[in-house]
């Protein structure tokens, strides 16, 4: 008798835990939030999540120039490692617009994350690097060399599954060599030429390592993909974009004021980041004034990444037109050609 | 009887910032073999110390310890000890065991079978045959003295030194253990040296008493009653008399010259 | 038996309770999936599941098995040296409330990618705790038994392994298992650092790979089988060593 009573009561004591638990997830969800925040002060406010990196500094100059305030839109930002940890605070309702590369992306939608593409944000050279001299394509790797990138799953992940499908004709054929690095420390272990032979990065650490005697491209993100391809967009929560139209149209109009001003203007954008990014304002200029560096709000490859992550079996589905994974003001820009796609249609796939 | 065990000008003295503590001041002993010595006094005698020098568990400051002749400094299995604690088994292996593995250090018998042939020998010299498959925790305190005496006596010492070996135990089972004791010596012969407080155990078991007092040994009483000894007896009453006064005089110089350690008990414990 | 039945009943009510939740709609499948979900991945995932654990358990046997050797020379020579013991003393307070994963930074600029940094930390995790009660044990082993042992002729390494390492065993035990939870704490921490390779690689970058391919409830499958495995440790493994030794010996109390 008595054990039952005991167990009844632990029983009890669980539920009422687990309803509390679910009680304060749902009163820390965003919108209630800032949308009292927004009636009061009559302006918005968006959470956007902020990594390191190059292709980040339209955001920091952005953060330094004050363009989202002209609009009106009160920014918090969260820094985060990866694009994974932005994915997942996305996910779990902490944050209302982040960036990241395509696929992660994908990844994302697939399972369900209510995100869509916001903005394009940035075309930007992404290579495979080797100091061995006997490695010349794909084909030269042996069992026992390492390649190293930043995450199963990650953009570099998948051109390299798309390079090894065409070259090799298995899209699998790396898995067994690769090693998952952050940037910094991929470039330091390629620097040292120890433990990795390859790394799949992007600027500021490609231009590093190519910079070094001896250390070429394998193969390059174009080469991979067969044509240009966007390497970050923004995305915004489903959530945000219904409930907040205004902070909505403040957002994009902030990125894109940050991309012309940057565009415009690389030298006064180098002397001001710098200090951020802790290197001498020439060197800067010159990694952003890079081949191939486009800082655009278009989006490249959309549809693309998405074909060939359905066929490998990265992700179940495949969008069945681009709203689907953007929104309007990406959908419209790329437009709906009667008959055979546009130019702006061809641009989001692969060639 | 040839003399066994020859102690010699031993001294222990235990260095300490403050002051050194004299424990043996100058102390010679012969005993020979078959021989049953207690050694008593009381708490902080030095009767310990002299005992445990003797094992080689402490060296000696000055002096030496000879076994037929042969000057010992370390622990060896020519003069195993019997502790007053009820823990000196070794819990982790059977009572059996706990005999056994001393006779494979000493190398006794041949194998396995033939040390478990030994080792049930002394068990039933100890009157534990059939406790062998026990572990110590079954085991009641007066058995794990008596399967301690065993372990000791199994690798056949020259000498048994007993360290108040029954000074953890009730009255009653401490009667049954002596009389067992004095079984086992007549039918040993071993040599024991046996450290007590208990004049009564002293008068019971020994053919000669040492009496310590704080260093020195103070008298040696030879103690040749005949068997049974029964403490009702006069002779027996007068022998443990005797042992008393001097421990008494002791105890009560003692108190004139350092009334430091007067709150000692004047009254000792029997 | 009637624990052994509460013991499930209780166990079957916290899946009874997560599968409420999971299917109330509240959450997606990507932060709170059905238990149903996790069974199926993990028996669909099965055979790579295993091939991690093994993977795990190998660079958790070796750094443990280290971190064990390590510590009873270290213990051992503490307990025989007044200077070496003041030396490990001082060394445990700096290290011990270091968490070995803060060094992995360290481990990998020393000793490169791979596995070597990873069971270079864990043996580094478990090697303190298992000092602390490996040295702790030795000293505390009675002086009575201790002397029994010097009379019946040992010394030395003998009287070690003779006589002070079985009359330790109970904290030797205690300190195993805090050593095994804090290895597999590093284990599992550093393999999501920094994941290690595709081809190899334990549960620590099962879970990391999961997480990036945001397959929610893969990360649950995986958290299953450490589970899983913590529990066959402590019931199956470190229990009946109990049973079979302290126990028996009944030199712990219950």
């Amino acid at each position: 008798m008595y054990n039952k009573q005991k167990i009844l009561a632990i029983l009890l004591g669980l539920i009422i835990v687990f309803v509390i638990l679910a009680g304060c997830t749902q009163s820390k969800a965003p919108v209630g939030e800032s949308k009292v925040r927004a009636e009061e002060t009559g302006r918005e406010k968006i959470r956007i999540a902020q990594q390191f990196g190059l292709v980040y500094a339209p955001l920091m100059i952005a953060q330094e120039k004050g363009f989202f305030e002209k609009y009106g839109l009160e920014v918090e930002w969260k820094r985060f490692g990866s694009g994974g940890a932005a994915r997942e605070a996305l996910a779990s309702g902490e944050l209302d617009a982040a960036f990241m590369g395509i696929p992660p992306f994908l990844i994302g939608w697939d399972k369900g994350v209510p995100a869509k593409v916001a903005v394009g944000y940035v075309v930007s050279p992404v290579s495979l690097v080797t100091y061995k001299s006997e490695i010349k394509s794909l084909k030269d790797f042996k069992s026992g060399d390492k390649i190293a990138l930043p995450s199963p799953g990650s953009m570099q992940h998948i051109l390299l599954a798309m390079a090894a499908e065409r070259e090799l004709g298995n899209a699998n054929a790396f898995d067994d060599m690769l090693v998952a690095l952050p940037h910094p420390d991929g470039c330091s272990a390629m620097l040292a030429k120890k433990d990795i032979t390859a790394h799949f990065t992007t600027p500021p650490y490609l231009f590093e390592e190519l910079s070094q005697q001896g250390y070429k491209e394998v193969l390059t993100g174009a080469e991979a993909f067969g044509q240009e391809f966007g390497f970050n967009v923004g995305l915004v929560t489903k959530e945000y974009h219904d409930k907040h139209p205004r902070g909505y149209a403040s957002f994009v109009m902030g990125v894109s004021e940050a991309i012309t001003w940057i565009n415009h203007h690389k030298e006064e954008a180098a002397e001001i980041l710098a200090p951020e990014f802790n290197m001498p304002k020439e060197k800067l200029y010159k990694y952003m004034t890079w081949p191939g560096l486009n800082y655009t709000t278009a989006p490249y490859g959309l549809i693309g990444f998405a074909e060939f992550m359905k066929k490998a079996g990265y992700i179940s589905k495949l969008p069945q037109d681009i709203s689907e994974i953007a929104w309007e003001n990406i959908s419209a820009f790329i437009g709906m050609r009667e008959g055979s796609p546009s130019m702006m249609e061809q641009l989001q796939q692969r060639k | 009887m040839d003399i066994l065990l020859e102690i010699k000008n031993l001294s222990k003295i235990y260095k300490t910032p403050k002051k050194d503590i004299v424990a043996l001041n100058d102390i010679n002993l012969q005993v020979k073999e078959k021989e049953f010595v207690t050694v008593i006094g009381p708490s902080g005698c030095g009767k310990s110390t002299f005992l445990r020098c003797i094992a080689g568990l402490e060296k000696p400051s000055k002096g030496e310890i000879r076994i037929n002749g042969t000057c010992v400094k370390y622990p060896g299995r020519d003069r195993m000890m019997v502790f007053q604690g009820l823990d000196q088994l070794f819990p982790w292996l059977t009572v059996l065991d706990n005999i056994t593995y001393p006779l494979k250090l000493a190398k006794r018998g041949k194998n396995k079978a033939e040390r478990k042939e030994i080792a049930n020998y002394f068990l039933k010299l100890v009157s534990l045959e059939g406790a062998g498959h026990l572990y110590p925790y079954q085991l009641s305190g007066g058995m794990k003295q008596r399967v301690a005496i065993a372990r000791a006596l199994s690798v056949c010492p020259k000498v048994l030194l007993m360290d108040e070996p029954f000074g953890s135990l009730d009255a009653l089972t401490r009667d049954n253990l002596q009389k067992h004791l004095i079984k086992i010596w007549k039918e040993t012969g071993v040599t024991i040296i046996f450290v007590t407080h208990n004049i009564e155990e002293a008068v019971i078991l020994s053919t000669r008493i040492a009496v310590f007092s704080t260093g020195v040994i103070k008298e040696i009483i030879e103690n040749h009653l005949i068997w049974p000894r029964i403490p009702e007896n006069p002779s027996f009453v007068a022998q443990w008399e005797k042992v008393y006064s001097l421990l008494q005089d002791k105890i009560e110089k003692k108190e004139i010259t350092n009334p430091l350690i007067s709150e000692r008990k004047v009254n000792l414990a029997f | 038996m009637k624990k052994l039945f509460r013991y499930c009943l209780f166990v079957a009510s916290l899946i009874l309770i997560w599968e409420c939740l999971a299917r109330s709609g509240m959450y997606p499948e990507y932060l709170f999936p059905s238990t149903g979900k996790i069974f199926y991945t993990f028996i669909q995932d099965s055979s790579e599941i295993l091939l991690r654990a093994r993977y795990s358990l190998t660079l958790i046997f070796l750094g443990l098995g280290s971190a064990v050797v390590g510590a009873v020379i270290l213990a051992g020579a503490s307990i025989s040296s007044k200077m070496v013991s003041e030396a490990v003393t001082t060394l445990m307070a700096i290290m011990h409330p270091l968490p070995g994963i803060a060094l992995f930074p360290i481990a990998l600029l020393w000793f490169g990618i791979g596995n070597k940094p990873i069971v270079i930390i864990i043996a580094f995790s478990a090697l303190w705790p298992l000092i602390a009660n490996i040295y702790n044990g030795l000293r505390s082993v009675p002086v009575t038994q201790l002397e029994a042992g010097k009379i019946l002729g040992l010394s030395g390494s003998r009287l070690i392994f003779s006589v002070m390492i079985p009359a330790a065993l109970p904290n030797i035990i205690t300190g195993l298992r805090v050593g095994w939870a804090r290895a597999w704490q590093a284990l599992v921490a550093a393999e999501m650092v920094f994941g290690a390779s595709g081809g190899e690689g334990g549960l620590g970058w099962l879970l990391y790979k999961r997480r990036f391919m945001m397959q929610t409830p893969g990360v649950f499958a995986g958290l299953l089988i450490i589970i899983i495995i913590g529990i066959i440790m402590e019931n199956a493994i470190l229990a009946t060593v109990e049973n079979q030794t302290i126990r028996k010996w009944k030199t712990t109390i219950d």
